[in-house]
């Protein structure tokens, strides 16, 4: 398990290449002027995986307020698909709809749907508790129960009712262990949470979510507290769950979607502007948006 | 640096005055206002304890002139309330009157001469006969005299005391010296600040001598060798001892001639079957209580024959007993005020109190036992006298090297310890008011002012059992007044402390589920939208008069619980029995209906539980008193009669029911999870429903078991937690006050609750977690310190509480866990008593004491809920 701490790449601006198919003027901007149907410059690349999510013609309305217009976007399974766009523009709403957290909230509507590897997300007569069973998440702003870290770890396994001590110590091990705090914390399990730092506080939310061993794991924003030495540990961290974990990550960091996804979707005001392979989005984007966005020039 | 030409032009900005006036009031305000709150707060604090405290400090002793009048040698002796005169009797029947200062006399009576003088004033000839016995009330006013020709004389003895302006009186003006004293004839002047004179005497009124035994005029009547007299509105009673051992007791009734308009005394005369041993020495004094329905016997080894004399024809012996241990001989006996307690002393220099006591396996004929009470001193110099206080339990002791002790007899109270020079005292007395201490030898005197502050308190005697005057052993009794001058106070707080405890406690029973429950479904289950009505709601029914409630609670609600008694307590069990039915119930439906059952509709199926939960209580009630309690509830918690069977199982279930839950959840769920793993939902369901049944069977047969069990040993559950109905009892006042407490303990929770931070619930909603799983594992945890606090303001409100409790309790300061009783709370005491408690008094003071208990209980509460709310703060603002 690799301890040292990959410094942050500095922050230098992808090399611009000659935007291939680009129309001149932003194309976002006037469909929604004329009221049109906007339709996502999709890279065929996506199409081609194996998905683990897929959402379809997905739209959310806060009461009479519409946050999210017909998104359609597969998730490649074992993968990092990182979603960038600017603040307000839906990406935590989006992602919060995929283990339906958004049903907490009042005055909620949605139309279309997901499915979970095959599985309808929204289909009338779906166990939600048994969904989110399926998926993991973890938040913006470290969020550990205030208890011990095991407890924290097995919560997943508490809640199912599983009482054997084996059976929790293997899994918070394993899961500690994924999560690159295992060396760090294992003198202490019984220890509260409360007495980590920040960013191992971080990572103990991600062992949390990994224990439940989710088909897809939802990470919003999880770097955006911490210093750039914790951002380095999470997203070494990521790389490492690549393969075994899907993942959708929400991020305003441009260096870190190019660093560590394998693809990036662009959201701009409720609608899904760009997606496709990292290295396309940031190098030869179809759209003037995306590019504008992804150099920092606007956003 | 740029240059100063260079920098942007700057808005000047300045505070203005008004808001730097303003900022000064403001804070000027604040600081004054908190620390007057602190101060004010502080201040009650001190006045209390400057009420309460006299109660706790010691007597104050000084001595104060006095001389012997006459130098005669005394056999008894009285001061009068104003502890300027004092009066002796020596031996020979001679009753003088003089200053307690200097000893110039006033007055001088021959008793002895007065009685021959009233009875038969022609035998002028043959001396009178001698004085030989004499008896005096504890108040130190009504006496008998026993003269050696068999005869007995009452009579009373009292200081009168007169008001006259100078004018009335010139003579009386001109016998005042410097300090405004002086003696008038008979009378003992003395000026008044206000310019009138007070005139003291001595009055002293006798009644005509009669024959108690022999016959009058009779040369061989046998003595008086002792005599008692004991005074009831009706008549006077007086117990005769003479010298050659006859014992008769002689009722003398004082009744208006209608022919000569004159007062007659009439006598009866009952002779007691009174036998003693040839050789035996007489009995050294006879005691009479105070109806004269009882007596006793004293002999100076300490042997005590006690009579029954509640039929004069049928006197019997009660009680033989001994009094003194080893070889030591009672040498001085009094009785205390309302002569039922003996205060003995003998040569040994042990001071006892005995007194009779009714007592269930009592050996003697009668039912009562005469039993030491109080041992105030063990050994040291022989007791020579013992004086009785007039008016409280106060006994002063002098011994034989001249040391007198004076004593609180029932709380065993040191009070003060005094010396007299050159030797012992041959009598002694406390003045009226508890004051002074007079005590008087041959060839001197002693006086003292005292301060006894209040002897009947003190921490013994207040937090401690204490062996009152007729009880059967050291008791907690709170009794403060009652209708006789001789009553004795009982001032133990436990009893109001423990009513205050279990006020509380079965208000919070009743009150911290409902509201902590309520909090937690408002919190966690309801939308903010429709949880604010509700917490409107709830916080108006804090806005509910505690007097209304209360009002409620003792007018209509106790009356009608007491219809429904088993039915109320049959819906303890119905209603989480039908709701737990229901969930199961609902499991078994089909998937798709089941999702369909909202939020809205849970609510409105548990109403409809409760309603069902209750409506089956109402039914099975009078069922289950008749299968478990004889068809008689009431008679049966009397303990009249029924099996203790249905008692433990009423309070054995709940326990068991938890214990099979709890068993079932740690051993069986993990396996049969583990099989059930691939079945099902429906399956699953019925497993459970199944699971459900089969438990609350076990858990009625293991409570049923116990109960058999409990029973068999001979264990009752009546005695304890039940016992008499009383109509106003604590279940009553644990739910009314209940409803007090609930919006309190409701709304501090609830904030705590909704103070979670919600990326906690997010997470643990987002992990997979049910609803209630979040709020049981994650939310309740986090907000632990805010529903402790909220549990503990609850207990603070519950101890305070005063109008509830005094009006739906029967106020009774009974110490007995029983739901099915009342209770007396130290809040309900004070508001009861204080109003008629004279100030000052000890009564008063402790009831200021009682309100120090509570303010302590209160802020004992208050401080803990603080201390933990400051614990937890610093973890909540790392959340
Ligand atoms: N609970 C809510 N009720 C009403 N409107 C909401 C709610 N949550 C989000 N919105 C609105 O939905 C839109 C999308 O919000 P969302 O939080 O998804 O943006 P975001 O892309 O995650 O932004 P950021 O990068 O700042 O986190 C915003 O306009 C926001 O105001
Ligand atoms: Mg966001």
């Amino acid at each position: 398990m690799p301890t040292a701490t990959k410094a942050p790449m500095p922050p230098t601006s992808p090399e611009r290449l000659p935007p291939t198919g680009r129309d001149s003027a932003p194309r976002v901007y006037d469909a929604v002027a004329r009221g049109e149907r906007f339709t996502t410059a999709m890279h065929e690349a996506v199409l081609d995986e194996r998905h683990v999510l897929s959402i379809r013609d997905f739209e959310l309305w806060y009461g009479e307020k519409k946050a999210l217009y017909g998104i359609t976007m597969p998730i490649t399974a074992g993968k990092i698909t990182a979603l960038i766009g600017p603040s307000g523009c839906g990406k935590s709403t989006l992602l919060r709809c995929v283990n339906r957290l958004n049903d907490l909230v009042d005055g909620v509507r949605i139309a279309g749907d997901m499915q979970l590897n095959g599985d309808s997300i929204y289909a009338k007569g779906v166990d939600v508790i048994e969904l989110r069973k399926r998926i993991g998440m973890v938040f913006q702003k470290p969020n550990p129960f205030p208890m011990s870290i095991f407890e924290n770890v097995v919560y997943s396994l508490r809640i199912d009712g599983i009482r054997e001590k084996d059976l929790l110590h293997e899994v918070c091990e394993k899961s500690l262990k994924g999560a690159g705090l295992w060396d760090e914390v294992k003198d202490r399990l019984k220890d509260s949470a409360l007495n980590l730092s920040g960013g191992q506080q971080q990572r103990l939310c991600i062992a949390r979510a990994i224990a439940a061993e989710p088909e897809v794991l939802l990470l919003d924003e999880p770097c955006s507290a911490l210093d750039p030495i914790a951002t380095g540990r999470i997203e070494e961290l990521m790389n490492e769950l690549k393969g075994h974990y899907s993942i959708l990550i929400v991020t305003h960091n441009m260096q870190q979607a190019a660093r560590t996804s394998d693809y990036t979707a662009f959201m701009y005001l409720g609608r899904l502007v760009e997606y496709g392979p990292t290295n396309e989005i940031f190098r030869v984007p179809r759209l003037k948006e995306t590019e504008d966005y992804v150099t920092g020039r606007f956003g | 640096m740029l240059p100063h030409s260079q920098a942007p032009a700057r808005r000047k900005r300045t505070t203005r005055r008004s808001a730097r006036v303003l900022e000064f009031v403001m804070g000027a305000a604040i600081r004054i206002g908190g620390i007057g709150t602190m101060v004010s707060v502080a201040l009650i604090l001190v006045f209390l304890v400057w009420v309460v405290a006299p109660l706790f400090q010691d007597a104050t002793t000084e001595p104060r002139a006095s001389a012997n009048a006459g130098g005669v040698k005394p056999w008894l002796t009285g001061l009068d309330a104003g502890k300027n005169l004092q009066w002796t009797l020596d031996a020979e029947g001679r009753l003088q009157v003089a200053r307690l200062d200097d000893g110039a006399r006033l007055d001088e009576r021959d008793l002895v001469q007065a009685a021959s003088g009233g009875s038969s004033a022609a035998t002028t000839a043959t001396p009178p006969p001698k004085l030989r016995s004499i008896a005096l009330d504890p108040e130190g006013t009504r006496f008998a005299l026993g003269f050696a020709d068999g005869r007995v004389q009452v009579g009373t003895l009292a200081f009168r005391t007169r008001f006259a302006a100078r004018s009335a009186e010139p003579d009386a003006a001109r016998a005042l010296d410097a300090q405004g004293r002086g003696i008038a004839g008979r009378e003992f002047v003395e000026a008044l600040p206000s310019g009138e004179l007070r005139l003291t005497s001595l009055e002293l009124a006798l009644e005509p001598a009669v024959q108690a035994l022999g016959e009058a005029g009779a040369t061989s009547n046998s003595a008086v060798a002792a005599l008692d007299r004991s005074t009831t509105s009706a008549r006077d009673s007086l117990l005769v001892l003479g010298e050659r051992g006859e014992l008769v007791l002689l009722e003398l009734e004082r009744r208006e001639n209608m022919l000569t308009g004159e007062f007659e005394l009439e006598s009866r005369r009952h002779a007691l079957p009174f036998q003693r041993g040839a050789n035996d020495e007489l009995p050294a004094h006879v005691l009479l209580n105070e109806g004269g329905d009882g007596a006793c016997l004293l002999w100076s080894d300490g042997r005590i024959l006690r009579w029954d004399l509640r039929d004069p024809d049928a006197a019997r012996i009660a009680q033989t007993t001994d009094v003194t241990s080893g070889a030591a001989r009672i040498s001085a006996v009094a009785q205390l005020l309302g002569k039922t307690t003996i205060v003995l002393g003998d040569t040994d220099g042990g001071l006892h109190a005995w007194f009779p006591v009714k007592r269930e396996n009592a050996s003697t004929s009668d039912g009562t036992e005469l039993v030491r009470g109080h041992a105030l001193v063990r050994s040291g110099p022989a007791i020579t006298r013992i004086a009785s206080s007039a008016r409280g339990r106060v006994v002063a002791a002098a011994d034989a090297e001249g040391g007198i002790t004076l004593w609180n007899v029932t709380n065993e109270r040191e009070l003060a310890r005094l010396s007299m020079p050159g030797g012992s005292a041959d009598a002694l007395a406390i003045a009226p008011k508890e004051d002074g201490l007079f005590a008087l030898r041959a060839g001197g005197a002693a006086a003292w002012d005292l301060d006894l502050r209040h002897p009947e308190a003190g921490l013994a005697a207040l937090f401690r059992p204490v062996w009152y005057e007729g009880y059967p052993g050291p008791e907690h009794v709170w009794q403060s007044s009652s209708g006789t001058d001789s009553f004795e106070p009982k001032l133990g707080l436990w009893p109001l402390v423990f009513g205050t405890l279990k006020a509380t406690f079965y208000s919070m029973l009743f009150a911290v589920p409902i509201a902590l429950l309520a909090a937690l479904y408002t919190s966690q289950f309801l939308s903010a939208r429709a949880r604010a009505p509700i917490k409107a709601a709830v916080e108006m029914m804090a806005s509910l008069p505690s007097v209304v409630l209360g009002f409620l609670a003792g007018v209509i609600v106790a009356p009608f619980v007491e219809d429904v008694v088993p039915a109320v307590l049959l819906s303890f069990f119905t209603i989480p029995f039908v709701l737990l039915v229901v969930a199961n119930a609902a499991q078994l439906l089909p998937e798709r209906l089941g999702r369909r059952i909202g939020a809205r509709e849970r609510l409105v199926l548990a109403f409809v539980m409760l309603v069902i939960g209750a409506g089956l209580a109402w039914i099975g009630g009078p069922w289950i008193e008749r299968a478990l309690f004889t068809g008689d509830l009431r008679g049966w918690l009397d303990g009249r009669d029924g099996a203790a069977f249905g008692g433990w199982l009423v309070l054995l279930l709940p326990a068991s029911a938890a214990f099979v839950a709890l068993g079932w959840a740690r051993v069986f769920e993990p396996r049969v999870r583990a099989i059930s793993a691939h079945w099902t939902r429906a399956r699953n369901a019925r497993t459970q429903s199944g699971v459900f049944i089969a438990g609350a069977l076990c858990a009625l047969g293991l409570a049923a078991l116990v109960a058999i069990g409990l029973q068999g040993i001979g264990l009752d559950a009546r005695g304890g937690v039940f016992d008499t109905y009383v109509q106003r009892n604590s279940l009553i006042v644990g739910a009314m006050m209940g409803f007090a407490v609930i919006p309190i303990v409701f709304t501090i929770a609830d904030d705590a609750l909704t103070a979670v931070p919600p990326h906690l619930k997010l997470a643990s909603i987002g992990a997979g977690a049910t609803p209630w799983q979040t709020a049981v594992r994650v939310v309740l945890p986090t907000a632990a310190s805010g529903i402790f606090s909220a549990v503990m303001v609850g207990l603070g409100r519950a101890v305070g509480e005063t109008m509830i409790v005094l009006m739906a309790t029967g106020n009774t300061p009974v110490m007995s866990w029983n739901v099915f009783d009342g209770f007396r709370t130290l809040s309900a005491n004070i508001a009861v008593e204080l109003p008629e408690a004279v100030q000052g008094s000890t009564h008063y003071r402790t009831l200021f004491l009682a309100a120090l208990c509570l303010f302590g209980l209160t802020f004992v509460f208050n401080t803990l809920a603080e201390v933990v709310r400051q614990r937890y703060r610093k973890r909540a603002a790392r959340l």
